[in-house]
Parts: C-alpha cells; sequence; structure tokens
C-alpha cells in the first residue's frame, strides 16, 4: 500500500518538475550579460533623434517661401520635396553613444540561428517589415543577440523590449550610413498590462 | 509489487480488448507526435534555407510568392525583371553585391536555374554556410551545369555527363532543348536546402537554349549549339535578384526605392522579415493541427474508460475474491488505476516506436518531394510533457470505474450475484 503511494507521489512530482523546467527555459527575462543593470536608462524613439533637428524649426525656416508661393504651383511642389527631403535627413543623436538603454519596438527580423531570430531592426511601429514606407535611419535600430539568446519567431510579432549598449556606427558619406545598432542585446516580451491600448 | 502483479494479471483477462485499447493509444500518440514533429522540422527547414541576404528583388508580386518562387521555388513568378533594371539596382553606391536569377526550365522534375558565378560566393544558408562542391567546380563556358547533391543521387549523375534541360517545369518531347546538350561540371555538397534539388547553369545558357524559342515555342529556323554560344548572349531579362548591401541600416531605404522604382513595378522583401510572416500564417493552421491531434487522444482515452466500464460486472467477483484474502477496499481503485496507467504507458511507447519506423521509411520520400527534411529525435521536453499529460488524464479517468467497483466491493462482500 505505501509502495502505491510512493509511486503516485513520484508521478506527480515529474509532471511538477517538467512544468517548472519549461517555464525556466521558456522564459529570458533576466539580462544577465549588461553590468549596470540598474543604470538602464528607458528611453523613447525621441531620444533617437538630435535634440537640433525639429520639425518645427525647418518649417519655421521656410514658412515665408512657403506663404509667398501659391497653391498648387509647381516651385511650391518643389518647396515642400525639398522640405521633405531636409525633414527624412535624420541626424543622429550624439549624446547617446554607448548609454546602457532601454527601449521597445518591433521587429523586423534578418537573420535566425537554429530557428531562433539573432539580428534584426528594431522599429516604432508594427508592418515597417513589408511595403510599409519605412522608417528614416535614426528611427531604425539594428540590434543583435548572443546566439543562444534569440527570440523565438512565434513571439517575433508582439511588442519586445530591448535592452544594451547602443552605439552610433559607421561615417556618415552621401548615403547616409551611419546608424544606431546594439550588440549583445537582451530582449524581453511586453507584458499583458505593459500594453495600452 | 504484488498489486502491480495482480493488476496485470487480471489485465491478461482481458488482452484482446485491452490491446485494442493500447493501440488507439498509440495511434493518437503517433498523430499527436508526428505532427509536431513535421511542423517543427518544416519550420527549421524554411528558416535554414536562405541566410545574409538583405533583399530579394523581383517583379511586382505579393512578398510570399516572391519568397517562394525565388528562394523555394515553389510555384511561379507574375513577370520578369530586365536586366537593365538589375544592372541600374546592383550599380546603386549602397548595394555591396547582387546575384541574379533565372527560373523556369526544368531537367526531369528538378528545376533549372541561370545564375552567374557570384551564386556561389554569396548564397549562405543555415548558419552562415556557404556552397561546397563536393566535385567539380563551378560552370565557366556557355553549356556547363552544376548540380545539386539529390539531382546526382537521385539520377545517377557524374562529372562529364550530358543533361537535355525542358522548357517549363514538366515538358514532353516537344519541349526539350534537345539541341543544347549541357556538360556537368560540378556537384555540390548536401545542404538539406531547395538547392539540393536544382541544376545550376549560367546566365548565358539559359539565353543559348531560348535563343530559337523567341516566339514561345521551337523555332522552325533552328540555331545549332555552337552558333549560338559564339552570338551574344548577354540577358534581356532575369527572374530575380538577390542582393546585400553595404550597410543593414539602410535596408529600408533601398527597399522603399525599389518598391517605388520608376521604370518598371518592382517588389523587394526581406527574407527573414517574410520568412516570419509566413510562418505566422502557417502557425495558426498548425495550432488546428495539434487540437485535433489532442482530440483524437482524448477519443483513444474515452475507448479505454470504455472498456474498463464494461467489464465492471465480470470483475466483481474478482473483487470480492481480493477482498476475501485482504485487500483493503482502496486496492480496488489503485488497481484500476495501475491498469490504465499500464495501457497508456504501453500506448505512448508503442506510439513512439511507431512514429519512428514511419518516419525513418518516409524520410527520403518527404524530403525529395516537399523538401522538409525530417530528423529522427528523441521526444523533446514539451513532447514528454504530452506523455505526462495522457498517463495523469488516464489515472484521472480510471477513477470512474475505481469508484463505481469500489462501492460495490463494500456492498457485495463474498456472495456476489452476477
Amino acid at each position: 500500500m505505501n509502495l502505491k503511494i510512493i509511486y503516485l507521489l513520484l508521478l506527480l512530482f515529474t509532471l511538477v518538475a517538467c512544468e517548472n523546467s519549461n517555464q525556466d527555459t521558456a522564459s529570458e527575462t533576466s539580462p544577465k550579460e549588461t553590468p549596470q543593470v540598474e543604470s538602464l536608462t528607458t528611453i523613447d524613439w525621441d531620444n533617437l533623434i538630435a535634440a537640433s533637428h525639429s520639425e518645427e524649426a525647418i518649417l519655421a525656416k521656410y514658412q515665408k517661401q512657403i506663404d509667398s508661393l501659391e497653391e498648387d504651383s509647381p516651385e511650391l511642389g518643389e518647396l515642400y520635396s525639398k522640405i521633405y527631403s531636409e525633414l527624412d535627413n535624420a541626424p543622429l543623436n550624439k549624446a547617446i553613444h554607448n548609454k546602457w538603454i532601454k527601449i521597445s519596438g518591433f521587429i523586423a527580423p534578418l537573420s535566425y540561428h537554429s530557428g531562433n531570430i539573432t539580428e534584426f531592426l528594431l522599429v516604432p511601429y508594427f508592418g515597417a517589415c513589408i511595403h510599409v514606407p519605412a522608417p528614416p535611419v535614426n528611427q531604425t535600430v539594428l540590434v543583435k543577440t548572443a546566439s543562444d539568446k534569440g527570440i523565438k519567431l512565434e513571439d517575433s510579432f508582439e511588442p519586445v523590449w530591448v535592452s544594451g549598449q547602443i552605439q552610433l556606427e559607421g561615417k556618415k558619406t552621401d548615403i547616409g550610413t551611419a546608424g544606431y545598432s546594439i550588440k549583445n542585446a537582451n530582449i524581453e516580451l511586453y507584458t499583458e498590462d505593459q500594453i495600452n491600448l | 509489487m504484488k498489486l502491480l502483479t495482480i493488476a496485470i494479471k487480471s489485465a491478461w483477462n482481458r488482452k484482446i480488448s485491452l490491446s485494442l485499447a493500447i493501440f488507439s493509444i498509440a495511434m493518437s500518440i503517433l498523430l499527436l507526435l508526428g505532427v509536431d514533429n513535421i511542423r517543427k522540422q518544416a519550420k527549421n527547414t524554411f528558416i535554414n534555407t536562405i541566410s545574409q541576404t538583405d533583399l530579394i528583388v523581383g517583379a511586382r508580386s505579393s512578398p510570399v510568392n516572391l519568397l517562394l518562387y525565388s528562394i523555394f521555388h515553389i510555384g511561379s513568378a507574375t513577370n520578369n525583371v530586365s536586366y537593365k533594371a538589375y544592372q541600374h539596382i546592383k550599380a546603386q553606391k549602397n548595394v555591396k553585391w547582387a546575384v541574379p536569377l533565372s527560373l523556369g526550365d526544368s531537367h526531369r522534375g528538378f528545376r533549372v536555374m541561370g545564375t552567374n558565378s557570384d551564386y556561389f560566393r554569396y548564397y549562405h544558408y543555415a548558419n552562415e554556410q556557404s556552397l561546397q562542391f563536393q566535385q567539380g567546380f563551378p560552370f565557366i563556358t556557355v553549356y556547363d551545369a552544376v548540380i545539386g547533391y539529390d539531382v546526382a543521387q537521385a539520377l545517377h549523375y557524374k562529372l562529364g555527363d550530358e543533361i537535355i534541360l525542358s522548357h517549363g517545369l514538366a515538358a514532353l518531347k516537344q519541349a526539350q532543348h534537345d539541341d543544347k546538350p549541357f556538360r556537368i561540371v560540378g556537384i555540390l555538397n548536401k545542404t538539406n536546402t531547395p538547392v539540393d534539388r536544382t541544376v545550376l547553369v549560367s546566365l548565358q545558357g539559359i539565353e543559348a537554349i531560348h535563343i530559337d524559342w523567341q516566339s514561345g515555342t521551337r523555332s522552325p529556323i533552328k540555331i545549332s549549339a555552337e552558333t549560338a554560344a559564339k552570338m551574344g548572349l548577354e540577358p534581356k531579362s532575369i527572374t530575380a535578384f538577390m542582393l546585400g548591401v553595404e550597410n543593414k541600416m539602410t535596408i529600408f531605404r533601398l527597399q522603399r526605392q525599389i518598391n517605388q522604382y520608376a521604370n518598371e513595378p518592382l517588389s523587394a522583401i526581406i527574407p527573414g522579415s517574410t520568412l516570419a510572416y509566413l510562418w505566422q500564417t502557417i502557425g495558426q493552421f498548425e495550432q488546428i493541427l495539434m487540437v485535433v491531434s489532442a482530440l483524437v487522444l482524448m477519443t483513444g482515452l474515452m475507448g479505454l474508460l470504455t472498456t474498463l466500464l464494461t467489464t465492471l460486472n465480470e470483475r466483481r467477483r474478482e473483487m470480492a475474491v481480493l477482498r476475501a484474502v485482504g485487500a483493503h477496499a482502496y486496492h480496488v481503485i489503485i488497481l484500476f488505476m495501475l491498469e490504465s496507467m499500464f495501457v497508456v504507458v504501453t500506448g505512448c511507447l508503442l506510439g513512439i516506436m511507431l512514429l519512428y519506423a514511419i518516419l525513418t521509411t518516409v524520410q527520403s520520400f518527404i524530403a525529395n518531394n516537399y523538401g522538409i527534411h525530417l530528423v529522427v529525435n528523441p521526444p523533446d521536453t514539451q513532447q514528454l510533457l504530452i506523455f505526462l499529460i495522457a498517463v495523469l488524464l488516464s489515472i484521472l479517468l480510471s477513477l470512474i470505474p475505481g469508484f463505481i467497483a469500489y462501492k460495490r466491493s463494500l456492498q457485495d462482500g463474498l456472495m456476489v450475484k452476477i
């Protein structure tokens, strides 16, 4: 009689143990690699834009010209194109170079390793992946993770928090090759209560 | 221990109906694990097919369609890309490399793809693997061909063999390019990607075989292979091209430029993102399949419950005898639990063995026809969990007949009126 009860208890134990181990492997929530965990600053996408660059400033600069041209004139069209390309200029915010930050966004996958996404572009909104007009260079972050810390494909459609050291890379040339990158990043999924819809 | 022996010996009495129960559990486990295995392997196969390519460009089409026909050789292109557009985009400062792809021919069921020697340099798959030659080297002259591993295996080809290409995906005699045979100069190592089932030739080779096909079918004016090789074989159009950029930050910008290309309608996709999107769509079907399989398992367990319930009456005397020789009342419940645990565990083991047997048998068939490479692995954590749940459910279900027998054994004593 005792033996039977022991058998049953063993069985239940195994089940519980399996559940626990499943949960451990499933969650990658502890940023173990970042040394200064306490000093991770949560930043917003606006922090990635250089402080000096603002829509209002540019529009103000051209306001007089806009007012002087008539509506629907080809010169006005050209002026607007000029303004858009200047707005598009996307200067980077040099002040956050090498800072340890945490930022949220959506994933556009680039590379996989063993079925997990280990390199991706982080963008502010979903749908930047396919063919919706793309965010400018200063609203995109190239993120690389260690090969065993990638995010599973099924989890990559939700918003995520990416933490790590952000760096400005590359030199600005005529094709605007400078950009933000985070190497060896940690990824956490948004929890239910963090999403305010 | 004695109780277990008694349970097994008692079960032997009802071996026929219990074997059927074991078999139905085995079938449902086979289904559950089989579905789980296939979906995981299929996903891995798809993800491992291409890596280190930043954009794929083709005529305007849906992203998934472009990905499927250009990389997986599933489906067809909607239109071609002009060679001029390819050269123009390749010349952009941002673009590091661009490899053209030309589809539309086949060889005995295997797709033929025209490309240039850059393909062997820039095509990567799985975790940054590049194509390796088992024998031979990339094509040099117009009528050279390089074949994938599976093509060589299936058709028993070796270096130097001559092959005839066919027009279209499957063709009859009149659609063969039999006046222009190709010579195999290279055989690639196995990659577990669609490349294994592809015949690679140069773009000039594709132009040469179509030089007298301009009207869409073979023209009565035949141009011989030697003559064709000497003619200018600069391609006018290709099906698609893959490209890599200098700086990944500019991928979105380049993609938008190509999508808005003024001279012809093009689509540019990021393979990683489109793969993820494809899998998200398929994922819903995967879940439905898993639900169906779980329902099948429930059916199997219900069958077991039915067997236990219907034989309850016959076992009243058995229970009465056991009580008389000193078994406690709750031993009755435990006997039933042991019996159902035994059935489910045996069913699980039988199911796994059947699964491995079937997987090993169909491995090569599925790889050749669907490109999915099934690996026979021991069950992973998720699958072990499925087993545990099955056993637990069976224990819970066995409580029903067990409890009924328990109550009756209290009432009956040895005077059992059957």
